[in-house]
């Protein structure tokens, strides 16, 4: 074997994996060639032998300089790996870097008591009086389902107590304005435009034009219609007075009879009465005297 | 103990302890949601209280094949979401930390166990009040209530890889602020 047949098949010398006839022949060569014996000897010897030992920070350094740490890294492995779900050839890679870096250590092992402790807090006991305050407040109602109006009624309780009921009760109604008033096929689509208008066109001047316009003609149509209407009611007045006079008329006459003869009878009693009194006075007067 | 099937079969034709029997063995679990959520022990407790009235008006509606837990935890979880509402529209006068008068359900055998757990659930808790809502909820969820991810998916309407990667982050999220407080926790 030559020195660079050796060079080429030194990895694998070294790791052990040459055939047995290739590894005597360099194995031979290694002690018949000074240069390949020093080469050799420093490629397989590993750093606890005292060869070559990197210095503290050099792998920090490289990564530093190169994919600037793998810290980021672990951190995605870790809870897969505190969980036991992590893959093997992505664990092994990660074992390494928690034995040689604190903080993703520290980590690791927060996570781990974390998994323990987290748990415990899925049950806190509550006051003595919890219990109590459930069952008076669940068997003492109605059974289960309450009716589709109570629940209806919760609903929109709870529709209304959101904070944000306001806004989106404003952001539906802007939608609806915009529907009615803002798109062009909308149906009221000219309406902002055309009271825009009117007003920008001083409507109190508009008015008056418009009254001006009308008032001849309210002139010219309203009095001989007024004319008529109040000659046909005071036709109708004077129909219902002559009817009244002539209802009333022989009534009037009955009633004037009817009192004429009452008053003569009236009369006529009270002479009688005053006769019949005088002779009574005169008699009371002379038995006094007696 | 009954197993939950015949405990929630009872509970659906009216039987008032089977009821009673299904609040005792739950409420712990319920109110220790409703605390995630509320942040306020005295909120929770009332939060609580609405959970298990909702869960009682809709039971006839729980499918038997589903699973109970997710179902519970699905309408716990609407309940808080409303309460919070609520409260957005009606802010607390003061602070929202959890009361100390809360006790862990678990059966710690020592005082130096007791107080222990105590020091450590607080230091988690002040770790969580420091993190986003989304990242609360989901730990919540996945880490304290145990949901598997499909269930957490279905009940969030996020997709699955999504909440996993979530649930992830939000750990090492709060790994990285339970050192910075405490920087022997798990060591």
């Amino acid at each position: 074997m030559d020195c660079r047949t050796f060079i080429e098949r030194l990895d694998d010398l070294i790791s052990g994996t040459l055939r047995p006839s290739e590894r005597r022949a360099a194995e031979a060569h290694r002690a018949a060639c000074a240069e390949c014996r020093d080469l050799g000897n420093l490629l397989a010897a590993s750093p606890g032998e005292g060869g070559a030992a990197a210095p503290p920070g050099f792998l920090g350094g490289v990564l530093e300089r190169t994919s600037g740490g793998s810290c980021r890294s672990a951190h995605r492995r870790l809870c897969d790996h505190v969980d036991g779900v992590l893959d093997a050839v992505d664990d092994e890679l990660l074992r390494p870097h928690l034995n040689d870096c604190p903080e993703c250590a520290g980590l690791a092992l927060s996570l781990v008591r974390m998994k323990i402790d987290l748990p415990a807090l899925a049950e806190l006991q509550p006051d003595g009086r919890f219990l109590a305050d459930v069952l008076a407040r669940t068997t003492a109602r109605e059974r289960f389902t309450p009716g589709w109006a109570a629940r209806l009624a919760e609903g929109w309780q709870r529709l209304l107590q959101r904070p944000r009921f306001a806004f989106e009760g404003a952001y539906l109604g802007s939608i609806i304005l915009v529907m009615l008033f803002g798109s062009p096929t909308s149906p009221l689509a000219g309406v902002p435009q055309r009271a825009l208008d009117l007003v920008r066109s001083n409507p109190v001047a508009g008015l008056r034009t418009a009254g001006e316009e009308v008032a001849p003609w309210i002139h010219i149509t309203v009095p001989p219609q007024w004319k008529e209407k109040g000659a046909e009611l005071a036709g109708r007045t004077r129909e219902l007075a002559d009817d009244v006079a002539r209802r009333s008329s022989g009534r009037l006459e009955e009633l004037e009879q009817d009192l004429g003869t009452l008053w003569e009878r009236l009369t006529s009693e009270r002479a009688t009465n005053d006769t019949n009194g005088t002779a009574t006075g005169a008699d009371r007067v002379e038995g006094e005297d007696q | 103990m009954l197993d939950l099937t015949t405990l929630l079969e009872r509970c659906r034709q009216g039987d008032d302890l089977a009821w009673e029997a299904l609040v005792r063995q739950y409420q712990s679990r319920v109110y220790a949601m409703a605390l995630h959520y509320m942040r306020n022990a005295e909120e929770a407790r009332d939060v609580a209280q609405d959970i298990f009235v909702r869960i009682y008006q809709r039971l006839e509606t729980f499918q038997s094949d589903q699973a109970f837990l997710p179902w519970m935890l699905r309408l716990a979880r609407n309940v808080c979401i409303d309460g919070l509402r609520h409260r957005k529209a009606r802010p607390l006068a003061n602070g929202v930390a959890i009361d100390d008068a809360v006790q862990i359900a678990s059966t710690a055998p020592t005082p130096e166990q007791i107080s222990e757990t105590r020091s450590c659930r607080d230091l988690l808790y002040r770790a969580m009040d420091r993190m986003s809502e989304a990242d609360r909820e989901i730990l919540m969820l996945k880490e304290i209530q145990g949901l598997m991810i499909e269930e957490i998916s279905s009940l969030l309407k996020v997709p699955a890889g999504t909440v996993k990667s979530r649930c992830n982050r939000a750990r090492l999220d709060l790994a990285e602020r339970v050192r910075r407080l405490d920087p022997s926790y798990g060591a």
